[in-house]
């Protein structure tokens, strides 16, 4: 029972880790600045879920393991960590994103015409 | 009531932080500092219904998940084309019409599309918001109004159509 849920909080911090890099991934290969914004989210969002969630996971195993009290307070500051990054992210993005639309940068929008207007 | 609650949340807040419960002078100060916070608060003017929705926090929570669920379905298929080739996506603005008024509720609402991957918020005019959106489903999705509906029934305030509550409220 215990190797299982320390599976699967390794299991949950690797699939977060997988998150935040092809969020990485898509930041680089995307066309435009505005495309970009989106798997930033996936990073972001998703990803750091996963990541707190396995890392909660592994405290609550660590703690049985060794038959000690299960450490509340490392588990309430993840998650009041979890919940900062849900309110700052969308903030820090609409900022971003507002701040290009005011100055003008044209969205990408694969028309061959309108190539290299985003730049 | 906010009162008691807010200084409820920062006590609890500044114990979890600590984590010692038994030093008498760090509880004390931690008691000393919430009331000066809420005193603050008071002066701030910012116990109103704007900046402490109580109301709407038990709402909230059955929001919560649905959200979530919304934001791994959405990260997933970002993800899938993050890997993909150039014509997975088909980026564009959007204007989405949104009819709710409430500061509250328009900032919550503008809050989940940005939080859900393949739609950013860029800009929140008085009857529709400026989304950009990384695909058609992206587009359909934050066009269907389903999210609109949920915020307006979380935040019960929004449905009445109050004299002049677009306006941003400056503190």
């Amino acid at each position: 029972m215990m190797e299982i849920l320390e599976y699967v909080a390794n299991g949950l911090m690797l699939l977060g880790g997988f998150f935040a890099f092809s969020g990485s991934l898509g930041i680089l290969r995307m066309p435009d600045f505005y495309s970009r914004l989106h798997p930033a989210g996936t990073a972001d969002t998703l990803g750091q879920l996963l990541v707190f969630s396995g890392l909660a996971l592994k405290i609550i195993v660590i703690s049985l393991a060794d038959e000690a009290a299960i450490d509340g307070l490392s588990i309430g500051k993840l998650i009041a960590i979890s919940l900062l990054l849900f309110v700052t992210t969308p903030a820090s993005t609409h900022a971003i994103s507002r701040a290009a639309h005011l100055r003008g940068v044209e969205p990408w929008t694969g028309d061959p015409e309108r190539e290299g207007t985003d730049e | 009531m906010r009162t008691i609650l807010l200084f409820l949340v920062l006590l609890g807040f500044w114990l979890l932080l600590s984590g010692q419960f038994d030093k008498a002078f760090l509880v004390g100060s931690g008691i000393v500092s919430c009331l000066l916070a809420v005193y603050c608060c008071h002066r701030l003017k910012l116990m109103n219904e704007i900046y402490q929705p109580v109301e709407s926090l038990p709402r909230f929570l059955f929001y919560l998940p649905w959200l979530i669920w919304q934001i791994i379905l959405a990260s997933l298929d970002v993800t899938l084309r993050s890997w993909g080739t150039a014509s997975a996506i088909q980026p564009r603005f959007v204007k989405v019409p949104v009819k709710i008024r409430h500061p509250l509720a328009q900032t919550l609402l503008a809050n989940s599309i940005t939080l859900t991957p393949g739609t950013v918020t860029v800009d929140v005019e008085e009857d529709h918001y400026l989304v950009h959106a990384l695909t058609d489903d992206a587009e359909k999705g934050v066009l269907d109004g389903s999210m609109e509906k949920r915020v307006a029934v979380m935040v019960p305030a929004s449905k009445e159509a109050g004299p002049d509550q677009s306006s941003e409220v400056t503190p």
